[in-house]
C-alpha cells in the first residue's frame, strides 16, 4: 500500500487483501464526508471488483482517488480480460432472479455470479474495458450521494 | 620476486567482479609454481564458497517467498472461516451472527456453511442475526431470504433478526415474499421464540422462587 496526496494504491492478491481494500475505501470515504451507509456501499463495490481481479487474474491493483464529492475506484488486472458478452452487459443483468445463483457445485469457491451487477447498483458510474495488451480495467465512481436517477436504476 | 602484471590484474578483476556479486569468474592458474599461485588459489576457493553461499541464499529466499504465499493463503482461508461463525447456542439451536461487509462471495459461503451445519447438527431452529450489517446489496438481501427458505426446506425453523431500517427498505423494495420467513427485532427475541418452541421455560431465579413460594405446599 502506498500513500500519496490524492490516490491510494492497494495491491490485491488474496481475499483478505480485497476485504482490506474495501475497508481502506470505506475509511477514505468517511474522511471525505460520506455517510456511513454510502461509505459501506463504496466498500462493497471495492470488494466486489477486487475479488473479480483476484479470481480471474490472481492479482490486481486497486486505485482509489478522491474527486469532488466522489471517490473513483479503478481496478486493473493482467488476466484474460472480459468476454465480449460481459463487456456488453456490464453488470446490467443479474444471474439472480432469472437463472438463480450459481449452484454450489458450479461455484467452486466463487460468489453468486452477480458481483458486477452489485457494483453497478451501488455505484454511480461503472465502466468496463479490456487493455490492448491483455488484462481488464474496471472504473467505478461512487458519489457522496447515490444518484437514484441513474439511467440503469430508473424503472422503465 | 617479480610478478607478471597480467596475473595481478587477473586477481584484481576477479575481486572487482565479486564485489558485483559475480563469483563465476575464476582466475586462470598458470604453470608457474610460486608464492603468488597460493593467493590465486585462495581467491578461487573464496569465490567458490561465495557462489555456493549465494545459491543457498537464493534457494532460501525462494522458500521464504513460498511460505509467505502460503501464509497469505491461510490468512484468507482463516478470514473466510471466521467470517461465518455458526454457533450452537442450545441443542438444535444454531445462530449465525453476521458482522461487517457482506459481499456476494461471502453470502454464498454463508449459505453453504449454514446448510451443511443444519444437516450435520440436526438443527431444529436457526437464527440468522444481521444486527452487525449496515448495508446489503439487493441481491445479497435476496440471498438471505433464500437462505432462510433453504433452511426451512431442511426441516428447521428459521428466524431472521436484527434487520436495520436501511436493510428493511432494501428488502421491501425487492418485492419478494418474506412472509415465509420469521423476522424478529432482536437476537434475544429469536432465542426466546426458539426456546418457547422447544417447550423450554426461561425464568429468572427470583421468578422461580416466587413461583415456588406461591405454590401451596402439599406436605402440610
Amino acid at each position: 500500500m502506498t500513500r500519496s496526496s490524492s490516490t491510494e494504491e492497494v495491491v490485491v492478491r488474496s481475499r483478505a487483501d480485497c476485504v482490506a481494500a474495501g475497508v481502506i475505501a470505506r475509511k477514505l470515504a468517511r474522511v471525505l464526508g460520506f455517510d456511513a451507509k454510502r461509505a459501506e456501499e463504496l466498500g462493497l463495490v471495492v470488494v466486489e471488483l477486487t475479488s473479480n481481479a483476484v479470481r480471474h487474474a490472481g492479482e490486481g491493483v486497486c486505485r482509489l482517488s478522491a474527486q469532488t464529492r466522489a471517490v473513483k475506484v479503478e481496478v486493473e488486472d493482467g488476466g484474460p480480460g472480459f468476454p465480449e458478452a460481459v463487456l456488453q452487459d456490464a453488470g446490467r443483468s443479474d444471474r439472480l432472479g432469472k437463472e438463480g445463483p450459481l449452484p454450489p457445485g458450479e461455484r467452486q469457491g466463487r460468489g453468486l455470479g452477480s458481483g458486477l451487477a452489485c457494483a453497478r447498483r451501488l455505484s454511480d458510474e461503472l465502466t468496463l474495458a479490456n487493455r490492448a495488451r491483455g488484462g481488464a480495467v474496471v472504473t467505478a465512481v461512487c458519489a457522496i450521494k447515490k444518484d437514484d436517477d441513474a439511467p440503469w436504476r430508473r424503472k422503465a | 620476486m617479480s610478478i607478471e602484471k597480467g596475473r595481478i590484474e587477473g586477481v584484481v578483476e576477479a575481486l572487482a567482479r565479486a564485489a558485483y556479486q559475480d563469483f563465476e569468474n575464476k582466475i586462470p592458474i598458470g604453470e608457474v609454481e610460486d608464492d603468488f599461485v597460493q593467493i590465486e588459489f585462495g581467491v578461487n576457493l573464496l569465490l567458490e564458497d561465495l557462489s555456493l553461499a549465494k545459491r543457498q541464499n537464493e534457494a532460501q529466499l525462494g522458500q521464504i517467498e513460498e511460505k509467505n504465499r502460503e501464509i497469505a493463503e491461510r490468512q484468507s482461508m482463516a478470514l473466510r472461516e471466521l467470517s461465518t461463525p455458526i454457533i450452537a447456542v442450545w441443542d438444535g439451536v444454531l445462530t449465525l451472527p453476521v458482522i461487517g461487509m457482506v459481499d456476494t462471495e461471502r453470502s454464498a459461503d454463508m449459505m453453504d456453511a449454514l446448510l451443511e451445519r443444519v444437516v450435520q447438527d440436526q438443527a431444529t431452529h436457526v437464527i440468522i442475526d444481521i444486527t452487525g450489517v449496515s448495508v446489503l446489496d439487493t441481491r445479497t438481501a435476496d440471498h438471505f431470504i433464500r437462505m432462510a427458505k433453504a433452511v426451512r426446506l431442511l426441516g428447521a425453523n428459521c428466524y431472521l433478526t436484527g434487520i436495520s431500517p436501511a436493510i428493511a427498505q432494501t428488502m421491501a423494495q425487492l418485492g419478494i415474499d418474506t412472509s415465509s420467513v420469521r423476522t424478529l427485532r432482536r437476537l434475544s427475541d429469536g432465542l426466546k421464540s426458539a426456546f418457547q418452541d422447544l417447550g423450554l421455560n426461561v425464568n429468572s431465579l427470583e421468578q422461580q422462587q416466587q413461583q415456588f413460594a406461591s405454590q401451596p405446599r402439599k406436605d402440610r
